[in-house]
């Protein structure tokens, strides 16, 4: 017995100006936030952007992946507390590469210094934490920095939470960023 | 062309020998030749880059190929990402449609060879061109700046090409696929069944197969004489004949290794649908290394030639059969092909053609890069004022609140709570500061990026507790007034400029309601204020820049600083920061004709700027607060936006203005206008040569005069008055609590 799906999208190829709708229209139509904001409503279709946490994930993926489901992807914090500021570009740059590899993350980068520009470089998101050298309130460090990891655990419905040491990506770091793709 | 090169000389960690640019997604074939070319090049000990275009022939996020993948985790090639300089000797570019449509993805590339190899026709069966040769061939000269050499893949696209590249930018022999035979083959002692049994492996797409019913069941029977085992799905046969015939053992695309499914095969037959051009057909070739005879369509001889047997549809199964009764015929018939794919489809073939343009290889290093200083400390023992700023296109609203906040101390204790990337420049004042990820940073739909604002305001709030909050932007931000409620003891203060174009931004003004005061920096240009705020109620200061004149470095000192000649007379080009609008014409032209007149250039590379190159020969900079050392500039070629506009003016630079008429409510035009209405400056829509150079004749001649107009006009920095405002809304709160 043949798949009922299958003959219809059969069906569907026969008819006029299939191949240009095809080519040319379901593209724009896969493009455009909008019409895929649409479609989420009118088909109650389950968008990826509600997390367990309760918060949202439709984060940026940054500037080199390409293609439909990018709003899908797991959202890998990785937390930079401590890393030595020249040795931040070259652990964005690998955590890219992974990222093209196995387009399988969403990488946020949480940093305690300024350095936004290697993070900039391939639109990911960054979040800056106070150093714990700089904290002065009355509130110890720990319990702001695990409130400000928290909030973004939360709001970006982050997947996996990487701590990053000074020496960089370790083989445990890469094998976590493997597993998603 | 036989010249060989080594690669031009590039950024360390981005000079490679051969880089290899594609879509690296691709299932099939074109994804297996970039990974075989990769393994030949490493073997002969070529180093090799990779660059991924995202092209438009894979709809869905994806990985890159695995084939590629392992290659590149085992370091046999270089995955090269981001938009610096690459450096290669050779560019060889897979797949014409994917540089036609993804070309702006490529970063810099400096090479002396390009090769665009046509491993496709450039229609479909349907006859949609996927590329036009013409349009990739002008692109890749723009782009790339060296003549293309156009490489088909066999006779078969070749033929569909020949006639649409330039004559000379064909190469005059294919660039065929590549395959190691000995990791492909595999001994064959005896028949796999007792039956003959035949397969084939491709995506499984209608036009793989043939579409004649009869013709599918004559090449692929259905009968069981001959058995039939098919990789990559065939769900396309459905469509044929209505249903996949019982007896077929089909797999799915991957559900299997290749060279194990030819292993379990006698034959390899592959016939397709008549219309569609079969660029050559990888998985004939690894069939032929694998050591199964290949039985094809006799359209595909010009390519393989007598590496395998063609026949047609309906003689194929004799065929079949005659070969299974000779084996001494078929076991000929493997070695000859064997022998074949050693000759004409080896490594060797392509260490070759690549030798052919480059030279032996030199070794790639990876590249380091710093960053700026960390924030310092925070002191608690006076009030506090939380300055909360968005993120303009520019630095200016991060800059005027530093500009109120140093005039605070010692009185006040400032905070900084920016969306700017650029707020690490606050650490020079010793201010400490936090970030916010704005909207466009997150990707997130504005209406839940202010939940994260208010959170994030909320909890800076709570922590700093501030006497009073300073917001400014031209858009307040709901958050502010949830945080507002939350804590009311707190005095409010919107700082917004003036001049908003015209009839722009009316219901943003009425969100001076959520501020106890809305301070007004001023603005020289205001007798050509048309916007909304001019009937508005605020405190009115004069305008705020950074620093006051007697902070500024004198001319030798400035350029000793900037690292800048001495002598020759220097001009300042600073156009804006580069994520609104891109005025690299502006620049080449304004650069163009101040070298014309014997000045030299200085451009700045603003630190928010996502994508800045320094034209060759120039000088480039990075330097807060650059008004520290404007006295090193004779003039200077400037956007008008408040900071620049004011700056240049008060510290006495002959300027021509160039507005930025891309920003959504900053009338950089009436900005501009005014100050060449009153001699101060001059100012051009556009900037081109022709028009530019008189301009700048004059203020190198005249500037002093209309320096000293604009001084005239100056009634000192409103940066102070603001402060004084701030300390008396810190006493009342005081007073209030």
């Amino acid at each position: 017995m043949t798949d009922p799906l299958r003959r219809a999208a059969r069906t569907a190829r026969r008819i006029p100006g299939y191949r240009y709708l095809r080519r040319v229209v379901v593209p724009r139509l896969r493009r455009s936030p909008a019409a895929r904001a649409l479609a989420y409503r009118i088909f109650a279709v389950e968008s990826g952007r509600r997390t367990s946490a309760g918060g949202w994930s439709d984060v940026t993926a940054g500037n080199l992946l390409g293609g439909i489901g990018l709003e899908r992807l797991p959202v890998v914090l990785l937390v930079l507390i401590g890393t030595p500021t020249d040795r931040i570009a070259q652990i964005v740059e690998e955590v890219a590469t992974m990222q093209v590899l196995g387009a399988g993350f969403r990488p946020i980068f949480v940093i305690d210094s300024p350095t936004f520009a290697p993070i900039r470089r391939f639109g990911y998101l960054a979040e800056l934490i106070t150093p714990r050298d700089s904290w002065t309130a009355a509130e110890p460090w720990l319990a702001y920095a695990g409130r400000r990891l928290g909030s973004m655990v939360s709001l970006y419905g982050v997947r996996a939470v990487l701590t990053v040491g000074p020496d960089g990506l370790d083989d445990g770091d890469r094998a976590t960023l493997a597993a998603y793709g | 062309m036989n010249l060989i090169d080594g690669p031009p000389a590039g950024p360390a960690g981005r000079t490679v020998d051969v880089l290899d640019i594609s879509d690296l997604r691709f299932p099939g074939g074109t994804s297996h030749s970039i990974a075989e070319e990769i393994r030949a090049q490493a073997d002969a000990g070529w180093t090799t880059g990779l660059v991924h275009l995202n092209g438009p022939l894979v709809a869905r996020v994806r990985a890159v190929n695995p084939s590629i993948r392992a290659l590149v985790n085992d370091r046999r090639a270089q995955l090269i990402v981001g938009r610096e300089p690459v450096a290669a000797g050779v560019v060889v570019v897979r797949h014409p449609a994917v540089l036609q449509t993804a070309a702006e993805q490529l970063p810099p590339i400096a090479t002396d060879h390009l090769v665009i190899v046509a491993n496709a026709a450039p229609h479909d069966i349907d006859g949609h061109q996927h590329y036009r040769p013409e349009s990739v061939h002008a692109a890749a000269r723009d782009r790339f700046g060296v003549e293309p050499i156009w490489a088909p893949i066999g006779p078969l696209v070749r033929a569909t090409i020949a006639h649409r590249v330039p004559p000379g930018c064909l190469r005059s022999e294919d660039w065929v696929n590549i395959i190691d035979v000995d990791a492909w083959s595999h001994p064959r002692t005896e028949w796999r069944a007792d039956r003959p049994v035949i397969g084939r492996h491709s995506r499984d797409s209608p036009q793989k197969w043939p579409r004649d019913p009869a013709v599918l069941r004559a090449v692929y029977p259905d009968d069981g004489s001959i058995l039939v085992r098919v990789l990559g799905g065939a769900s396309a046969v459905e469509g044929v004949l209505g249903r996949i015939p019982p007896g077929w053992h089909v797999q799915p695309f991957g559900g299997q290794a290749p060279r194990d499914f030819l292993a379990d095969l006698d034959f390899f037959v592959y016939f397709h649908d008549p219309r569609w051009v079969e660029a050559f057909g990888r998985t004939i070739l690894e069939a032929m290394a694998s050591g199964v005879p290949a039985i094809l369509p006799p359209h595909f001889e010009p390519t393989f030639k007598d590496a395998a047997t063609y026949a047609e549809p309906a003689d194929v199964a004799a065929l079949v059969h005659r070969l299974r009764g000779d084996r001494a015929a078929y076991e000929a018939l493997v070695a000859r092909a064997r022998e074949q794919a050693r000759h004409r489809f080896s490594h060797d073939t392509h260490r070759r053609r690549i030798a052919e343009l480059i030279a032996p290889p030199g070794e790639v290093r990876p590249a380091i890069s710093g960053g700026p200083a960390a924030p310092v400390l925070i002191d608690t023992s006076r009030p506090a004022v939380l300055f909360v700023s968005s993120n303009g296109a520019g630095m200016g609203h991060l800059t005027r609140l530093l500009a109120y906040a140093r005039r605070t101390a010692p009185d006040l204790a400032p905070h900084f709570l920016s969306l700017s990337q650029a707020v690490g420049v606050v650490a020079a004042y010793d201010f400490p500061f936090e970030y916010a990820p704005s909207s466009g940073a997150t990707g997130m739909a504005p209406r839940r990026w202010h939940d994260l604002f208010t959170a994030r305001l909320d909890d800076a709030v709570r922590r700093i507790r501030p006497a009073v909050v300073v917001f400014d932007g031209t858009w307040p931000y709901e958050g502010i007034l949830r945080v507002r409620t939350e804590h009311p003891q707190i005095r409010w203060v919107w700082s917004r400029r003036g001049m908003w174009r015209a009839g722009k931004n009316i219901e943003q003004l009425a969100k001076a309601a959520w501020f106890d005061t809305v301070l007004e920096p001023g603005d020289f240009a205001a007798p050509f204020d048309r916007g909304v705020t001019v009937a508005s109620r605020a405190i009115r200061v004069g305008p705020v820049t950074l620093l006051d004149r007697t902070e500024l470095e004198d001319r030798a000192q400035a350029r000793q600083r900037l690292g800048l000649p001495v002598g020759p007379p220097m001009a300042l080009v600073t156009l804006g920061a580069g994520n609104i609008n891109d005025t690299s014409r502006d620049v080449g032209a304004s650069v163009t004709a101040l070298r014309s007149l014997g000045v030299e250039v200085c451009l700045t590379r603003p630190e928010i700027t996502e994508a800045g190159s320094a034209l060759p020969g120039v000088h480039a900079i990075a330097d807060f607060p650059l008004s520290r050392r404007l006295h090193a500039f004779d003039l200077a070629i400037s956007a008008a936006g408040y900071n620049s506009f004011h700056e240049l003016l008060r510290f006495g630079v002959p300027s021509l203005l160039v507005p930025n008429t891309a920003t959504a409510i900053d009338d950089q035009e009436g900005r501009a206008r005014f100050a060449a209405q009153h001699g101060l400056a001059h100012w051009l829509g556009r900037v081109t040569v022709k028009a530019v150079t008189p301009l700048l004749e004059d203020l190198l001649e005249r500037g002093p005069a209309m320096v000293a107009r604009a001084a005239a006009l100056d009634p000192g920095n409103g940066a102070d008055e603001a402060a004084d405002t701030l300390r008396q809304l810190v006493e009342e709160q005081g007073r209030d609590r």
